[in-house]
């Protein structure tokens, strides 16, 4: 270390090289207000509800409809005392974290096989998993339905998280094993050569690497299990139904539509999906694509 | 893809008629835990993927109704033969074809220009909250979708029809309208899945190499000359990806079409999945509408292939130009 | 045809300033490489040249016209990016014409102008390929052809060859070597390598840390650094520095380097640092009379096939390149000197001092 052959006696630059650095200046354009303006354009619908859950009934069904009116929260006040709607909630919560959290550990075994050993079939399996988030859900409807009937697991928890579990394998299958594929098998090969068992490089080595991909997995499954909702309705029942059952069955609920619980339970179904996508927007691209496409926007 | 490992299988080289080495321990260690990991999924994907389909194609065989008394009765093709000849089902296709295709040219081209529109202001303040504003309809499930839209196009009170009577028109009721429901689920379509053909644009945007747009700034090509040869060549298969995907979703397209107008008024907006599970749950003719599940079945993997054929050319073209 | 002038030009990212206050004249007619480590800022100035870059203080000009907050589509600059650009499913030619389109030029001068650039670069048998099929040694080649033909003032280059596999970059150098006397244009090109520097620059513009150091003929920046840093980075291995084992006093410079003391001005007064090149100092397998006996502490083999020896006279360590011979065979000691128009003196500012040393040589 000391050979003078390698001393140097200058102090380099600082290696961030500067064209790597991001000018995070922001600036105003003329295309940067019309940009602004379709996004208020598209958020107008759900901003119309968010109005109405503020509204009363009757300024709901006000015409012409009131832009301007004092708003209340009765309508959340009403929402929490519904008998219900607090099941609604913790079926909508339990069921997508519970069924997720399976499904992420299940199919990260999976990627990893897929993506190290490529068992013979790894294509075409890919190929199934994918195929079935690409029919209409529609048409395994009757053979569920029929199935759960017999398993009597219509209405139960186990059965539609199973469901749910399945659910969100392809997903979470496409998406770790891009990740994997991305951490290079000299890890696994060291650890290895190191005298680590194969479950140490599983967990211990490649897995903290691919965190980005867990993180994605898990929050875009949880919104997508969040979603679900022709399932929920056909195979669950008054113990199990989600929020968008909850929204769907309220709407024919005695006659006429309760407006300022669909308003309100809409609005508390919303939030907290547009909450994960202000946070996790780097995501989206892998989420919407169901892990195919990968970048950032 | 990789292409897989057969080829030198014990199995294959049992066929070949080569005696098979016995297989050194490395290998049998890393065959048990390629296949072990893989047990898991395989269950789950056995069990709700698997059983349920070969189910499905059990019933399609049989005539089997659920009104009906009496058991189900095994009428092989019958069920099959009676789709080919169904109208109303092949009317419906074609819907769907119509809509498919109207939605994701609408949707393409108006989700690229919004998609540039953010792309150009990537300095915009508070860039992050617009995209998440602007995000939000796609990520909402369709039946709420629907149902916000159901308020605001209220024949007596929405908001839309306040609109319509500002500019001078009688109130419209948009979703029993014969000839304005079908458009007004395509509105409704377009404005959940521009955003998503905005966030694939603005994909393709960022995948084109910055040196390339700069020296496409520095040569000062033209709007067209940049777009043919600098954004296209490198975006395109984003975009393709894109328009797949939308494409196979329109095959799927049931809840947000259920609410809004249960396909009605008539037939005017019942697309397929409407009808397969208005067949299903509304006549409850359970082999039959299996017959039609398998068919939309072996459409969505030939559009899985096609959408997997794409991906593959993206990644190998990618492969080439690193 | 023009010169670039930069004007207190400086570029702050946050609090990181990649340039700072940068003031210089790229010559007419002169092709002047802008070298320096990576991340000293040598990029990014060339960026602000060329409009890529706004930046934070100071102004760029173009002959006699304030270019600062003219967009880069409008300023006359053609540049090379080191990542290959070439426009893509298309042919050569087309590539090369893409510019002149919109440039509005009329088809029958495009076609001349094509022609004959194809000709200059070597690129007229492959004018009608695909430029997707091409290596990116032959993909830069088209990059060069399409800025050079666009006939802009000023033509700059962002590290062109580094993105070329090792065998096309000699190839690739030698054609931008010939290139560049042809045009005779004002050129300013960015590169870390100082080989590349040496072979095709008339100017070395040295940066460090966001600053020009130095800017000079190739000659004169390596026989006469401005600064420790300079001395430094030129060269293989870069100059040796003592802090520490020489004195100067009155107009004398002792050393233990030294056999004898070496008359100097009395402006070295104020030097803290001596140095010298590996290259330019004598050495001996035998006692020599205005020599001094150094231990050999390391021995390496330089790629020229020249030695590269540590050396030790009582505790001061110096690196030399000796020649092959006299390296092999040198086992624990060799004799070497210092000759007095190759040594270089600093002050504490690390800014060279003129003490009348090279005067005599």
């Amino acid at each position: 270390m000391t050979s003078p052959i390698h001393d140097s006696p200058v102090v380099l630059p600082e290696e961030n090289a500067p064209s790597q650095r991001n000018d995070k200046e922001r600036r105003l354009t003329i295309s940067g207000v019309i940009a602004w303006i379709v996004a208020l354009i598209f958020f107008a619908p759900i901003f119309w509800i968010f109005l109405a859950a503020l509204k009363t009934d009757n300024t709901i069904l006000a015409y012409p409809p009131k832009f301007i009116f004092t708003p209340t929260l009765e309508n959340f006040a009403a929402l929490i005392t519904k008998p219900n709607v607090g099941l609604y909630f913790f079926n909508s919560v339990f069921l997508s974290v519970g069924s997720v959290a399976i499904a992420i550990v299940v199919s990260y075994l999976a990627a990893y096989s897929f993506s190290r050993f490529k068992p013979a079939g790894t294509d075409f399996l890919m190929f199934l998993l994918l195929s079935t988030r690409f029919v209409p859900a529609a048409a395994f409807v009757i053979p569920f339905f029929q199935l759960f009937g017999i398993l009597n697991f219509k209405d139960t928890y186990v059965g539609l998280l199973i469901f749910y579990v399945m659910f969100s394998v392809p997903f979470s299958v496409w998406i770790l094993k891009g990740f994997i594929d991305g951490v290079s098998q000299r890890f696994d090969e060291t650890g290895l050569v190191n005298g680590a068992s194969r479950a140490h490089v599983i967990f211990k080595v490649v897995l903290p690497q691919v965190k980005p991909g867990l993180v994605a997995a898990f929050v875009f499954n949880i919104i997508f299990v969040w979603n679900e909702f022709l399932f929920n309705f056909q195979l669950g029942g008054r113990n199990t139904s989600t929020i968008p059952v909850a929204l769907f069955t309220s709407l024919y609920d005695g006659g006429a539509t309760n407006w300022p619980y669909v308003a309100s339970l809409g609005t508390a179904y919303v939030l907290p999906l547009a909450i994960l996508i202000f946070f996790f927007q780097k995501y989206l691209l892998v989420g919407m694509t169901f892990g195919t496409v990968r970048g950032e926007v | 893809m990789s292409s897989s490992s057969a080829p030198s299988s014990v199995a294959s080289r049992l066929e070949e008629g080569i005696p098979a080495p016995a297989p050194p321990r490395a290998k049998s260690k890393k065959t048990w835990w390629s296949w072990g990991l893989l047990v898991p999924v395989l269950v789950f994907f056995i069990l709700m993927n698997v059983i349920p389909t070969i189910w499905m194609l059990g019933l399609s065989f049989y005539n089997y109704t659920l009104t009906s008394a009496g058991d189900p009765q095994f009428i092989g093709m019958d069920n099959y033969t009676q789709l080919a000849g169904a109208g109303p089902l092949w009317l419906s296709l074609g819907r769907t074809f119509t809509f498919m295709v109207l939605a994701v040219a609408i949707q393409t081209v108006l989700g690229a220009v919004v998609g540039y529109l953010f792309w150009k202001s990537n300095k915009v303040p508070g860039r992050r909250l617009a995209l998440t504003l602007l995000f939000t309809p796609m990520i909402l499930t369709p039946l709420s979708s629907g149902l916000f839209w159901r308020l605001m196009l209220d024949p007596v009170f929405g908001v839309i029809n306040y609109f319509v009577e500002l500019v001078g028109l009688e109130k419209i009721d948009f979703t029993t309208d014969a000839t304005l429901a079908f458009p007004a689920v395509l509105v409704v379509d377009s404005w959940m899945w521009i955003p998503f053909m905005a966030l694939m644009t603005l994909a393709a945007l960022g995948s084109v190499p910055k040196a390339e747009l700069e020296a496409a700034q520095v040569d000062n090509l033209s709007f067209w000359q940049r777009l043919v040869h600098v954004i296209i060549p490198a975006g395109k298969f984003i975009i393709i990806l894109g328009i797949l995907l939308r494409t196979i979703d329109v095959f799927k397209t049931m809840d947000l079409v259920y609410l809004m107008t249960n396909g009605g008024p008539g037939d005017r907006t019942e697309l397929i999945a409407v009808a397969l599970y208005r067949l299903a749950f509304k006549s409850f003719n359970l082999g039959y509408s299996s017959a039609l599940a398998v068919l939309l079945l072996f459409i969505a993997i030939a559009l899985t292939s096609i959408y997997l054929f794409v991906l593959n050319l993206r990644s190998r073209r990618e492969a080439e130009n690193a | 045809m023009a010169d670039v002038r930069v004007d207190g030009i400086s570029k702050y990212f946050g609090d990181f300033g990649a340039v700072k206050e940068v003031s210089t004249v790229f010559e007419e007619g002169t092709v002047t490489v802008l070298l320096g480590p990576s991340g000293c800022g040598k990029t990014t100035l060339m960026r602000m040249i060329v409009g890529l870059e706004t930046p934070t203080t100071g102004s760029v000009m173009i002959g006699d016209t304030d270019v600062t907050r003219v967009p880069t589509n409008k300023r006359q600059i053609g540049m090379v990016f080191q990542y290959p650009v070439i426009y893509r499913g298309t042919t050569v030619a087309r590539n090369l014409e893409l510019p002149l389109v919109a440039a509005k030029m009329d088809s029958a001068a495009r076609k001349k102008r094509i022609d004959e650039m194809a000709e200059i670069i070597g690129l007229t048998d492959v004018l009608e390929t695909n430029v997707d099929r091409l290596d990116n040694a032959g993909r830069q080649k088209v990059a060069v052809a399409r800025e050079v033909a666009r006939q802009p003032e000023v033509l700059l280059f962002d590290e062109p060859i580094t993105n070329v596999d090792l065998t096309s970059k000699l190839e690739l150098k030698r054609s931008l070597k010939q290139l560049f006397t042809e045009l005779r244009q004002t050129i300013i090109y960015v590169t870390h390598d100082q080989t590349e520097a040496m072979s095709l620059a008339d100017k070395i513009a040295l940066m460090n840390t966001g600053r020009i150091v130095q800017l000079d003929a190739p000659r004169v920046v390596y026989d006469r650094p401005d600064d420790v840093f300079a001395g430094w980075f030129l060269g293989s291995p870069g100059m040796n520095f003592l802090r520490t084992g020489f004195v100067v006093e009155g107009s004398s410079l002792h050393s233990p380097l030294l056999a004898s003391p070496i008359p100097v001005g009395a402006e070295a007064q104020h030097a803290t640092t001596m140095g010298i090149r590996p290259e330019q100092l004598t050495a001996s397998l035998d006692e020599q009379p205005d020599h001094v006996r150094a231990e050999i502490v390391d021995k390496a083999i330089t790629i020229g096939g020249r030695m590269l020896l540590g050396v030790k006279v009582q505790d001061l360590e110096i690196k030399a390149v000796v020649e092959h011979d006299i390296g092999k065979n040198a086992s624990s000691s060799i004799w070497i000197k210092l000759p007095q128009e190759n040594l270089h003196l600093f002050d504490a500012h690390d800014r060279k001092i003129e003490a009348g040393l090279q005067s005599v040589g």
